[in-house]
């Protein structure tokens, strides 16, 4: 399949996403407020109630964010797309069980009623700040160290050159 | 050194805007050309471009606004900072070599100049600079205000100046400004970045390991305060809810390959390869500046919940509250340059390619060629640009706050949502077409105003901009998928061959 369609398919994903987070009702009570005491903060409520029968959802639109960034990053590298599946590949498990993670930790957290601490946060934020967010720049590692392989290569900077001085040489001829 | 806190601040302020016109003066030296003016000539390293993304991304709203969110709504907002790790990796694998191979073959000085060379068509060009323009005068007014209200606060504090007006205000921080802006264009925007770069990443740093040492305990009984009081608030989806988070997570990572004055910068650096380590720079800095908004936003937070200081009139007020009560006087100068530098690097960048819209596309999509002495029209459009988003600003302020509300609206989400589609998706895909490329940039504009003027809120917490974005690019895919391939230029179709 082609890879145009593949990303067009992602984003039909997303969109499906979307649409099942709108159209899932209400939970009946919960939903964050005002704080009871401070006017200035709002108050999450009871996270049991906003999300309990809703993670499921939540994964989902996870989900569908992570495939459709990564089919955009391969769009980008899309004439080198063949070398760098594995790392895209990889990259995007290693991203989806540390997100897949957070919603597990977090369904702990919600039934936990006296949470430790890991490096000064609760499980499933610790999971966000300390393991997702470091595993996303994975691809940002990827362009860095392999920009000659799956970016722009000496060949294709040959073929740049060529074409500039093609150019050059059109609007000389234009010029005289 | 207490009684010195004032002094040191306004010094501090004064000093860094001193800094700023003095780089105009050498950079108004280098700029002879409207290529200059805009593009610096194409002569920047990759240290200069790095510095330059990652300051202009960190607007003031990373230094008042984003410590206001986190103060307000707990952990919600730290998935906008997140995206540190998917925002650089989108629009530079999109567009990290793509867009700097187009400018230099087209010699392009302007985002809209690769569009119209991609497509073939000045209709996509003009609806891009007016898309570029909306969004600049809403953007600029929102940094111009700030400015004017961070120096009346500061003002306001000293004897001399107690009774100092906003529009006062407004007119000296916007003067320094469209100072630097007019003599040195986009040179002296990047080399100020660089400036405000280091002050904003020294100020993130130091304020991060005060906010450390500020609650007794430390950070783990901050949290445990905050947990005790509302667990979901330090959850990982704040008070804003799983769907709210991951929407805005969404719009900020995928909007990123759409902001026009980021964009524009990959134009400039001299060796595109030279690019490999732009990313690296933009997220160092980024990373070390945005711990200032997570650290400051918790510990306020924290301390007004434990009962340690008093309840905040706005959340706005937390990052200033914090440097005036418990940050040396020494480091809250600096990070009320750092704010001074957070603000200013963002509003430059605006003006700049607002100017580059009002003088140099419009123009040339109405006329078929630019402007005569385009230098000169360079420099009267950047005053004009600020004027009117001055005035803008001040209007907004004292009659109709719903005017700044909706250009202000018109941010990262509208910019993603018109752009995405007809620049980071167009200059990869040769299937892409004009039309499709103009009814994505027509729908989003129509989309995010639509959105805002109506007061729609889309059910379930997703953000209105996500809704904005998907639907340009089902449009986008969906017309050129249904048309036929259209025949490209041999040289642009071999440009993007490479």
């Amino acid at each position: 399949m082609q890879l145009d369609k593949i990303l067009f398919a992602s984003i039909l994903l997303m969109c499906a996403a979307v649409a099942l987070a709108t159209l899932l009702p209400p939970a009946e009570g919960a939903g964050s407020g005002a704080h009871p005491e401070l006017a200035s903060m709002r108050h999450g409520g009871s996270g049991l109630e906003r999300h309990g029968g809703r993670l499921w959802a939540g994964w989902l639109f996870g989900t569908a964010m992570i495939l459709m960034f990564v089919a955009l990053i391969a769009f980008g590298a899309r004439r080198h797309a063949r070398d760098f599946r594995g790392w895209l590949i990889g990259g995007t498990a290693a991203v989806l069980a540390a997100w897949t993670w957070v919603i597990a930790a977090y369904r702990g957290y919600l039934a936990d009623p006296d949470p430790e601490l890991y490096l000064a946060l609760p499980a499933p934020t610790a999971i966000m700040a300390y393991v997702f967010l470091p595993l996303t720049l994975i691809f940002i590692l990827c362009f860095v160290l392999g920009f000659k392989r799956w970016v722009l290569s000496d060949e294709d900077l040959e073929q740049y050159q060529r074409l500039i001085e093609a150019r050059r040489r059109e609007e000389g001829k234009g010029g005289s | 050194m207490e009684s010195l806190r004032q002094p040191i601040i306004l010094t501090s302020v004064v000093l860094y805007m001193v800094v700023c016109v003095a780089v105009g003066l050498w950079a108004m030296r280098r700029t002879r050309s409207a290529r200059d003016f805009f593009m610096a000539g194409r002569h920047l390293g990759f240290m200069v471009t790095g510095v330059a993304i990652f300051s202009s991304t960190m607007s003031g709203f990373g230094f008042v606004g984003g410590p206001g969110l986190i103060y307000a709504l707990g952990w919600s907002s730290v998935w906008i900072v997140i995206t540190i790790g998917f925002t650089p990796a989108v629009s530079d694998f999109l567009l990290g070599k793509r867009l700097r191979l187009f400018a230099g073959y087209c010699d392009s000085v302007s985002l809209p100049d690769v569009v119209a060379a991609r497509y073939g068509d000045e209709k996509v060009r003009l609806l891009t600079a007016v898309a570029i323009l909306l969004g600049v005068l809403g953007y600029l007014a929102t940094q111009i205000l700030a400015m004017a209200t961070v120096l009346q606060s500061i003002l306001r504090e000293t004897q001399l100046f107690s009774e100092i007006s906003l529009a006062a205000c407004m007119v000296v921080s916007v003067s320094v400004l469209v100072f630097y802006c007019v003599t040195g264009g986009i040179i002296a925007g990047v080399y100020t970045d660089m400036v405000q770069g280091a002050v904003m990443v020294v100020a993130g740093l130091l304020v991060f390991l005060t906010t450390l040492a500020v609650f007794d305990g430390g950070p783990e009984a901050a949290v445990t305060v905050l947990m005790r009081d509302d667990p979901e608030s330090i959850g990982p989806w704040g008070t804003l809810g799983m769907i709210g988070c991951l929407s805005w997570y969404f719009m900020f990572a995928a909007g990123g390959a759409g902001q026009p004055h980021l964009l524009t910068k990959t134009m400039m650096i001299r060796d595109v390869r030279q690019y490999r380590w732009v990313p690296l720079v933009n997220v160092i800095g980024y990373s070390v500046t945005a711990l200032l908004w997570i650290g400051i936003g918790l510990v306020m937070r924290a301390l007004v919940v434990a009962g340690k200081h008093p309840e905040l009139a706005s959340p706005d007020a937390a990052a200033p509250e914090f440097l005036q009560h418990y940050a040396h006087p020494i480091l809250a100068g600096v990070v009320f340059a750092g704010l001074f530098a957070a603000i200013m690097s963002t509003a430059d960048a605006f003006l700049n390619i607002g100017a580059a819209a009002l003088v140099h596309d419009i123009p040339k999509a109405l006329r078929g060629r630019s402007l005569e002495r385009e230098l000169l029209w360079a420099r009267t459009g950047t005053v004009i640009l600020a004027l009117a988003a001055a005035l803008f600003a001040l209007y907004s302020h004292y009659y109709n706050d719903r005017l700044i509300a909706l250009l202000g609206a018109f941010g990262w989400g509208t910019f993603g949502a018109a752009l995405v589609p007809a620049v980071a998706i167009g200059l990869n895909w040769k299937r892409a077409t004009p039309l499709a490329a103009t009814v994505a940039i027509a729908a989003s504009l129509v989309a995010n105003f639509g959105i805002e003027l109506t007061g729609l809120h889309v059910p379930g917490g997703v953000h209105g901009g996500t809704v904005a974005l998907l639907l340009s690019l089902v449009l986008f895919f969906g017309i050129s998928f249904a048309s036929k391939p259209p025949r490209l230029d041999p040289e642009i179709e071999a440009l993007m061959d490479i």
